[in-house]
């Protein structure tokens, strides 16, 4: 049976409508990116396919495709669209992008307005783990074999691959401790900072925290509640050319479970389309129904 | 109290891992009769098709054990805290045993299997296009009956691959049971998953 579409998007469309409420406050653009891009080794997921012997990708990662468009002024954005991944699987996301940021203040920015948007959505039950790859980087060097082992222990949260490493015991203690950390407190000031500015009790720093994409430099974080079995999102900080930029893209279905809301806006019944014309030229929400 | 919820494979693993997370300390017992869920305290254990315990783990069931082959094929976006001592197997690639063929010279060959990501990405690898015929099982019959040239099928001794005639001429992967864990369960309860994944260590170890 096919899903009822026009059910999912009236649960998208609240969510949605909420959230351009919320990204305007922040002062946040929408921006409307294409289909359709050429293929460019810098872009994630979406969908290849050759047209007239040239490649191309269909819904690509957000953050990926609205840095090809980045120029060199401060810029915030936000999208409400759908990204396909390697597949014709799609999944809808909101997200914003701040390019051209300053440590720590687009990371405060960052991690406020995903708050306020889960809040004002009347989403209460929420977390946000917060770790950086910087830390880890320290303690791995310049090696990067141990590099990629280290991730893939990290991204199957297996420490028996770390364990197996042709490195000292010191080493794979100091990686041990990294690898349970979850709390608020830590030696990493950048964070330390960033969380203590926030003070906010769902927030952890957790270096376990791992990301799915390539592009991230430091700060990343994930966003879930213990109601749902799979994230509701995710960002992080990342470079352009060796300027600062952050986003984040969260799931819209996982909003509309979470989102409890059933606050009905107050519409205006009118009986004729003159008046219901005039009455929405007003900004006035009508519903209009035949006599 | 935090409830906890585990899927079981149905089948060849059944009865190991149900005895591996008694072991652990999960004391619970088979469902009964044709029912699909247990229950005992705190714990809840529900009994999957083998392929869809990943799937299940992935969305919101807390741990689970399922094989390698299976977690590999399905992608599925979930933690792999410990790989198991049972279960152990290969994915391998099996012919009629009176052809004698290369991988490489299987350009354009039909390869009948339940895993067509693995199979797909492990002939991709060594630049050889073959064509996937998808099947849900019993493959060893595919090339015996002319819709498939050879199969990549789980190998434990050989013995059906010799039943229908076949040959094993390369190993895709090793295989083996492994513990998975949601990757929100894992921050959610955060000490109960690391204590079951320590014990699990501890009785994979035998200490």
């Amino acid at each position: 049976m096919k899903k009822d579409i026009f059910s999912l998007s009236e649960k998208f469309e609240k969510v949605s409508k909420e959230a351009r409420e919320i990204f305007n406050l922040w002062n946040y653009r929408e921006v409307f990116l294409p289909s359709i891009e050429a293929f460019n080794p810098h872009l994630r997921k979406g969908l290849k396919f050759a047209y007239n012997n040239k490649f191309y990708l269909i819904k690509p990662d957000l953050t990926s495709q609205v840095s090809l468009y980045a120029k060199k002024k401060n810029l915030r954005v936000f999208y409400i669209s759908e990204v396909l991944k390697d597949s014709v699987k799609g999944e809808w996301q909101l997200g914003a992008e701040l390019l051209n940021g300053k440590d720590i203040s687009m990371h405060i920015e960052m991690l406020m307005i995903i708050i306020s948007l889960l809040e004002l959505m009347n989403i209460k039950e929420f977390y946000i783990d917060v770790g950086s790859l910087q830390v880890w980087k320290n303690e791995i060097g310049e090696n990067k074999e141990l590099e990629e082992k280290v991730f893939e222990s990290l991204r199957k949260r297996n420490f028996e691959i770390i364990e197996t490493l042709p490195i000292s015991k010191n080493k794979k203690e100091n990686l041990w401790h990294l690898f349970n950390f979850r709390g608020r407190d830590t030696n990493y000031e950048k964070l330390k900072n960033i969380v203590d500015v926030l003070n906010d009790k769902r927030i952890f720093i957790d270096f376990g925290t791992v990301r799915p994409l390539p592009y991230y430099n430091d700060i990343i974080f994930e966003i879930y509640s213990s109601k749902i079995g799979y994230y509701i999102g995710g960002g992080g900080d990342y470079l352009i050319n060796g300027r600062k930029c952050i986003g984040f893209g969260l799931n819209l279905k996982a909003l509309s479970l979470l989102s409890k809301s059933t606050k009905k806006e107050k519409r205006t019944v009118v009986h004729n389309y003159r008046e219901a014309f005039s009455l929405v030229k007003n900004h006035t929400p009508i519903e209009v129904k035949d006599e | 109290m935090n409830k906890l919820r585990v899927a079981l494979p149905k089948g060849r693993l059944f009865n190991d891992a149900l005895s591996f997370i008694k072991m652990m300390g999960i004391q619970i017992s088979e469902p009964e009769g044709r029912k699909l869920l247990s229950k005992n305290g705190m714990y809840e254990m529900l009994v999957a098709r083998v392929f869809d315990v990943p799937v299940y783990v992935e969305y919101g069931i807390d741990l689970g054990i399922t094989g390698s082959d299976v977690v590999e094929e399905r992608e599925s976006d979930v933690f792999i805290p410990l790989s198991l001592p049972f279960g152990k197997c290969r994915l391998s690639i099996a012919v009629p045993e009176n052809i004698n063929v290369s991988l490489k010279e299987m350009d354009g060959w039909r390869i009948a299997t339940k895993y067509p990501h693995i199979t797909k990405k492990f002939f991709d690898k060594i630049n050889v296009d073959i064509e996937i015929v998808e099947l849900k099982g019993a493959t060893e019959i595919a090339p015996g009956i002319g819709i498939a040239d050879a199969i990549a099928e789980i190998v434990e001794k050989g013995t059906t691959l010799k039943e229908n005639h076949l040959k094993e001429i390369a190993k895709i992967s090793d295989v083996s049971a492994l513990l998975i864990v949601n990757r929100i369960s894992q921050k959610t309860k955060f000490d109960l998953i690391n204590h079951l994944i320590n014990k699990a260590k501890e009785v994979r170890n035998g200490s």
